[in-house]
């Protein structure tokens, strides 16, 4: 689930129900326009606020901070919080963050060959020794990273994507792959992005993670962000009367991973076959609807 | 609004084995009377990151004050420090206070990987992250076109709770501390670090008459506003001992200096309580400095310091 919090109060109450409620992990977004929160220190309040609830970044924008940087936060939030994160790390692509925070915004490639190596620096210094890497971007010389997380080697690693360089990234170095739409526009809702999550899509995603992870690909967890929730005994008409805005069939619609519409029973019906489909298992809602989700995290969660 | 010139305390602490004993320590410091936590910023022998230890350490405590003494300028985007801050001043309801400096530390400047820019540019380059971090503070957006950070119509969220977080530049060398007299709220009077490490040269520069000359330069630059500073030193020599002769005897010859100008020197702070507490009045009486910081091997022996001056 990804968070807001108008306060101190109302925030920790929501991670506090979220645990309650059987999510497993709590996780922040990472942009400088619309989400009121920073991750590093939202995360360590939120784990300290509670005892067993994971706490996550979906995604850091890798361009927005040094690897070196990053590795000590993360690892100091690992081991503050005994174990409890989840380091989701993405290319970055909304292009308000760069401009408003005058981030040169590279083309794609170099985004996501920063992004590799940077992934290569974060595990090198989680590493139990001193660390060494010479790359395009990053450089660094006999640095033995401190402190050193709980979860080893590293806490897992999510990255997600939507195009195949990136997913085939993914597939060869995180633990948990994000399969999201591609938000090659920089803007998360256009419809560019929306042909891009149909299921047919999603087939063809899975098999650029399925190819480049080899035999890595069933240690793998593959994750999706369901951003549109529905709650309604009429999925059929809901979908008839929404699809089109976003340029798609009614069936295109209900079959997208960022999709879940219908009654509780329905909802389970589509995520047990989208793991049977995908390996899909991980799955990560709005915060909003934390509570009317619940039956379905009641029923799944652990099976 | 002229600050009250009583004296508040501080502890500086990289971390601790474990999440345990830092709440424990965190908790502790409150206990005895400290206002603020301060964690440094440094990728080597410091072991926690500052933008989680700050919030693990707010999280579990009540009225403890976190801040960062300080941050390297050069190691993150200001608009992302902005960001940290504001979150954190909004999650621990409004107790931080935001330490920035030029960054110094040529040992960081390599862990990174990144150029170690004249002390020129790296003070231009802070001079210029401050003014984003004020303005990603203040209420509406802005837009900032500088040298090296062009904002455009940024509206920074969220807004912190205090309007504004106190603003803490530490320096010791005179364009840092003209900085630091025009724009900070704290402005900390340290050890020139010019070398790039902690040398003769920084315990040198600052016995008694050149903190003297630092203070000056922060009230100058200052002009009416040097009233509302609040001046802060991090005692680096700190003992609370019987025999402050003979620890200076001892420590002043390694450092090229007499033991009386250890014993007065601006970053050193020795004797027996009452010596303590006659000391550190009479420098807020000459320097004008109230906020006193030690380090986490000493804040459990200073207790009664902070016990007899705290909110004098």
């Amino acid at each position: 689930m990804a968070s807001h919090g108008q306060s101190a109060a109302d925030y920790r109450d929501k991670a506090r129900k979220a645990e309650a409620l059987g999510y497993s992990t709590w996780f922040v977004p990472d942009h400088f326009v619309d989400h009121p929160v920073a991750p590093m220190p939202a995360m360590a309040m939120v784990a300290e606020a509670t005892s067993t609830l994971r706490v996550g970044t979906l995604v850091l924008g890798n361009d927005y901070k040094h690897p070196v940087v990053l590795a000590r936060e993360a690892a100091t939030l690992d081991l503050l919080s005994d174990g409890r994160l989840e380091l989701g790390i993405g290319a970055g692509w909304m292009t308000a963050d760069y401009e408003k925070a005058g981030i040169p915004l590279d083309r794609p490639s170099v985004r996501i060959e920063r992004l590799a190596e940077s992934i290569a620096v974060l595990k090198g210094l989680m590493a139990d020794k001193p660390f060494s890497y010479q790359g395009e971007h990053y450089t660094i010389t006999d640095l033995d990273g401190e402190p050193k997380p709980v979860q080893q080697p590293h806490p897992p690693i999510i990255v997600g994507g939507g195009g195949k360089k990136v997913l085939s990234l993914a597939a060869r170095e995180a633990d948990i792959v994000g399969v999201n739409a591609n938000l090659r526009g920089g803007e998360a809702t256009t419809q560019d992005a929306a042909r891009s999550i149909t299921g047919a899509a999603v087939d063809e995603k899975v098999g650029w993670v399925r190819d480049a992870a080899g035999d890595r690909f069933d240690d793998l967890e593959i994750q999706a962000f369901v951003g549109f929730t529905f709650f309604t005994d009429d999925r059929r008409g809901l979908a008839d009367g929404m699809a089109p805005a976003f340029g798609v069939t009614a069936d295109e619609a209900l079959d997208a991973p960022v999709v879940l519409a219908g009654t509780v029973d329905e909802m389970v019906d589509d995520l047990l076959s989208r793991r049977d489909r995908w390996q899909m298992s991980y799955h990560v809602v709005g915060v909003d609807v934390i509570e009317e989700f619940a039956p379905v995290v009641d029923r799944l969660a652990g099976t | 609004m002229a600050h009250d010139r009583k004296f508040r305390f501080g502890v500086q602490t990289g971390g601790a084995e474990s999440g345990a004993e830092w709440r424990e320590k965190a908790r502790k410091v409150e206990a005895l009377g400290y206002s603020t936590l301060y964690m440094p910023d440094h990728f080597l022998d410091t072991p926690f990151a500052p933008a989680v230890g700050m919030a693990m350490a707010a999280e579990a405590t009540e009225t403890l004050r976190v801040g960062t003494l300080v941050l390297g300028n050069d190691y993150k985007h200001p608009a992302v420090v902005a960001k940290e801050f504001a979150t954190l001043d909004l999650l621990s309801g409004g107790r931080t206070e935001v330490g920035l400096g030029a960054g110094w530390m040529q040992s960081d400047y390599d862990a990174l990987g990144i150029p170690y820019d004249s002390a020129g540019v790296r003070i231009a380059r802070l001079e210029e992250a401050l003014a984003v971090v004020k303005g990603s503070f203040r209420p509406g957006p802005f837009s900032f076109e500088g040298e090296h950070y062009v904002i455009t119509e940024y509206d920074g969220i969220p807004k912190p709770v205090q309007q504004p977080p106190p603003i803490l530049v530490g320096g010791g060398g005179p364009k840092l501390l003209r900085l630091a007299g025009r724009e900070a709220d704290i402005v900390g009077i340290n050890p020139n670090l010019r070398k790039g490490a902690v040398t003769k040269d920084a315990v040198q520069n600052s016995v008694a008459e050149a903190t003297k000359q630092k203070v000056e330069w922060v009230r100058e630059a200052a002009g009416s506003r040097f009233d509302d500073l609040e001046l802060q030193i991090r005692y680096f020599m700190c003992a609370v001992t019987d025999d402050r002769r003979g620890l200076a005897e001892a420590m002043a010859g390694g450092f090229g200096l007499s033991a009386d100008e250890a014993l007065e020197s601006g970053v050193a702070c020795v004797g027996t309580v009452d010596e303590i507490c006659d000391l550190l009045q009479a420098r807020r009486d000459e320097w004008a400095v109230s906020y006193v910081v030690v380090g986490d091997d000493q804040y459990e022996a200073f207790a009664p310091v902070v016990a007899r001056l705290a909110g004098t």
